[in-house]
């Protein structure tokens, strides 16, 4: 799953952070075509933005009524899937010098998670809060994905991966969504995983800077460096 | 009438309850200055102590009109805890080894927390057990300094009181020995120490103006560390980033004249 | 239960079909053509409307890019339009990733058939200037357009 852009939207529907991590195609594909397309200025992202906050709150008014009458309970359990984002080789070694010796695994750079012990910021599966908002968008170029914190903030993904149209591989999906409950699918769930990991950053590297101001637009190098890692690794 | 009442209720609930906070907070600071002198591996939450950090930071930030006011002001919270810890940590280390399970490379400050869904069973800190382990240890406490036979003699050298911040200070803070430790070979008075990683400050984007000012924290308990020792001195942080460590800061020390006079009566 | 109501709008903003399942275990609940969900269709488009135009800007170059499918935490949205504005929208539950082929086959062989085809059966369900701007209230009621699609989409309700 490449990620093409993240967005953080508050509680309001404010915009606390865009991002683009894959660069437009070069001017190679500019002569081909007329009309560059035009890249969206960041007043674009704030109607975005905002956009997609208020579908978010109209989704669940339109909750269907059988849904409202049966009232069965859906599971919203998200499995950990492991490696979401994590650098491939370092994982395994990281978590041996940790186990080992709590007092000794004081080598600096061992610690690259900032205030997470181990080598992953969580190992237990979670439950999504996001209930009865928007989680997925598919579309014919990209796939969306919107992971809420209790708190109300938005963390949105947008993915390059585009979902099959055809009805592919129904046996083995079915027998997926039987074992992790049926609210969701794998996409969602390793897009859950890794945005709910880019939480655990903005924890860390906004939550935890004296210089923020809450609901304000995201400057933190550090932050911005931090995802852009994680990112690198997801887009391997 | 009625209203007569209310308030006499009211106050007898304030007052059988000003009654059970103050026993328990008898009981809690009994435990605590009963609370065993011998290292015990007791780690405080990063994320906890960055957040306090935070907030400090943010008050003085808020409270100082100058950058060199905050940076006194935080200084001086770094001292407070710098002239205690002299005397801690020279007590400790006169403490015979087989009392201190782990001599030096401790950290009792700083530790990461568990991962994110671990932290309801980690907190068993009032379970009857442990205050019984902590009877225990009060216990032993009393009876602590006659294991000691030898009191550990006071740094009396630059070189010695520098290599005790390198070594024992550095690993009580943050769990590590400090990265490096130079003299200076321009100035006679000038000391550094390196640290490559500095752990309070992590979180703090390197962007920011004010992240230099950050460290002076740390500078004032080395400064806080040194005075108390007899070292009257100054300590400025400095940003050195190189390849690898883009956060690594070094605190640099000067000493007063006095001291370097003193240093050189000595042979 | 796989899905749980199906509408259809024109391109007047105006819901012209709708249908909605409300018992799982019977596939002839619910209503046709509802007063009571008006609202909601309103709704249903405005948010169907406002993922599109975010879609459309987010999009490269110039193939055009549709939404296919909304999942929310409940359920998902299936959408498939049409190059002359008709859109027709599908809730359905998670067990499936999509419903296009579904609504292809009740585009092309139902609403082509039926009502595209019949000379009898308007084919702008908007007649007068405020109908044009969605305030239309005309519903498609042609029965064999019912059944049928009754018949195509009941097998689907209780899966």
């Amino acid at each position: 799953m490449a990620i093409e852009s993240l967005l953080i939207i508050n509680k309001s529907g404010g915009l606390l952070y865009q991002r683009n991590f894959i660069d437009k195609p070069p001017q190679s594909q500019a002569p081909n075509q007329p009309e560059p397309q035009q890249q969206l200025n960041s007043n674009d992202y704030l109607i975005l933005a905002s956009t997609l906050h208020g579908v978010f709150a109209i989704a669940s008014q339109l909750t269907p009524k059988a849904l409202q009458l049966s009232q069965n309970d859906i599971d919203y359990t998200i499995p950990y899937i492991p490696n979401v984002g994590m650098p491939t080789n370092g994982g395994r070694t990281g978590n041996g010098s940790t186990v080992g010796g709590g007092s000794g695994s004081s080598g600096p750079g061992s610690n690259k998670l900032g205030s997470f012990k181990g080598d992953d910021f969580f190992k237990d599966s979670f439950v999504s809060w996001n209930k009865s908002g928007l989680r997925q968008l598919c579309t014919d170029q990209f796939t969306m994905f919107i992971y809420q914190t209790m708190t109300g903030l938005k963390f949105v993904a947008i993915s390059t991966t585009v979902m099959p149209q055809q009805k592919v591989a129904t046996p083995s999906g079915t027998d997926k969504l039987d074992r992790y409950g049926n609210s969701s699918n794998l996409a969602i769930q390793i897009a859950d995983n890794f945005l709910r990991k880019v939480y655990c950053l903005y924890s860390d590297y906004v939550m935890k800077d004296p210089f923020y101001s809450m609901e304000m637009p995201i400057k933190s190098d550090l932050f911005d460096k931090k995802v852009r890692a994680m990112i690198k690794n997801m887009n391997e | 009438m009625p209203h007569q009442k209310i308030i006499q209720t009211s106050s007898i609930d304030a007052q059988s309850s000003t009654r059970s906070t103050s026993n328990t907070g008898t009981h809690y600071d009994d435990l605590l200055y009963q609370r065993s002198l011998i290292y015990k591996k007791n780690e405080i939450s990063l994320s906890a102590m960055t957040f306090l950090f935070q907030e400090m930071i943010n008050y003085l930030h808020q409270s100082s009109s100058t950058m060199s006011e905050f940076e006194l002001k935080l200084s001086r919270y770094g001292q407070s805890i710098g002239l205690r810890l002299l005397e801690l940590l020279n007590f400790r280390a006169s403490l015979p080894a087989s009392l201190t399970s782990i001599p030096t490379r401790s950290s009792i400050l700083f530790s990461s927390s568990a991962p994110l869904t671990d932290q309801a069973n980690s907190n068993s800190t009032n379970t009857p057990d442990a205050i019984r382990k902590r009877e225990e240890e009060s216990s032993t406490n009393a009876d602590l300094a006659k294991h000691i036979t030898k009191m550990r003699r006071r740094d009396l050298k630059i070189l010695d009181i520098l290599q005790f911040i390198h070594g024992t200070l550095w690993s009580y803070l943050f769990h590590h020995v400090s990265d490096d430790l130079v003299k200076s070979s321009e100035r006679n008075n000038e000391y550094m120490i390196v640290d490559n990683e500095p752990q309070l400050t992590q979180f703090i984007p390197q962007s920011s103006k004010f992240l230099n000012s950050c460290h002076f924290f740390v500078c004032g308990m080395i400064q806080g560390f040194l005075l108390n020792g007899g070292f009257p001195c100054s300590v400025s942080p400095h940003l050195m980033p190189v390849d690898g460590f883009d956060e690594r800061v070094i605190y640099l020390i000067k000493f007063d004249e006095q001291v370097l006079e003193r240093e050189s009566l000595r042979f | 239960m796989g899905i749980y109501s199906f509408w259809i709008f024109d391109k007047h903003c105006n819901c012209i079909f709708d249908r909605e399942w409300t018992l799982t275990s019977s596939s002839s609940s619910g209503t046709i053509n509802s007063k009571q969900n008006e609202e909601t269709a309103k709704l249903l488009y405005g948010m169907v409307y406002s993922l599109r135009s975010i879609t459309q800007k987010l999009s490269k170059g110039s193939i055009k890019n549709d939404v296919r499918s909304i999942s929310t935490g409940k359920y998902r949205i299936h959408t498939y339009c049409t190059a002359t504005g008709v859109w027709f929208v599908l809730l359905t539950d998670f067990k499936q990733q999509s419903y296009t082929q579904v609504l292809q086959h009740v585009y092309s062989h139902i609403y082509v058939k039926f009502i595209s085809n019949n000379l009898f059966s308007p084919y702008d369900f908007a007649d007068n200037e405020s109908e044009m701007r969605g305030q239309g209230t005309r519903k498609i009621t042609n029965k064999n357009f019912i059944d049928s699609l009754n018949a195509f989409l009941s097998p689907m309700v209780g899966q």
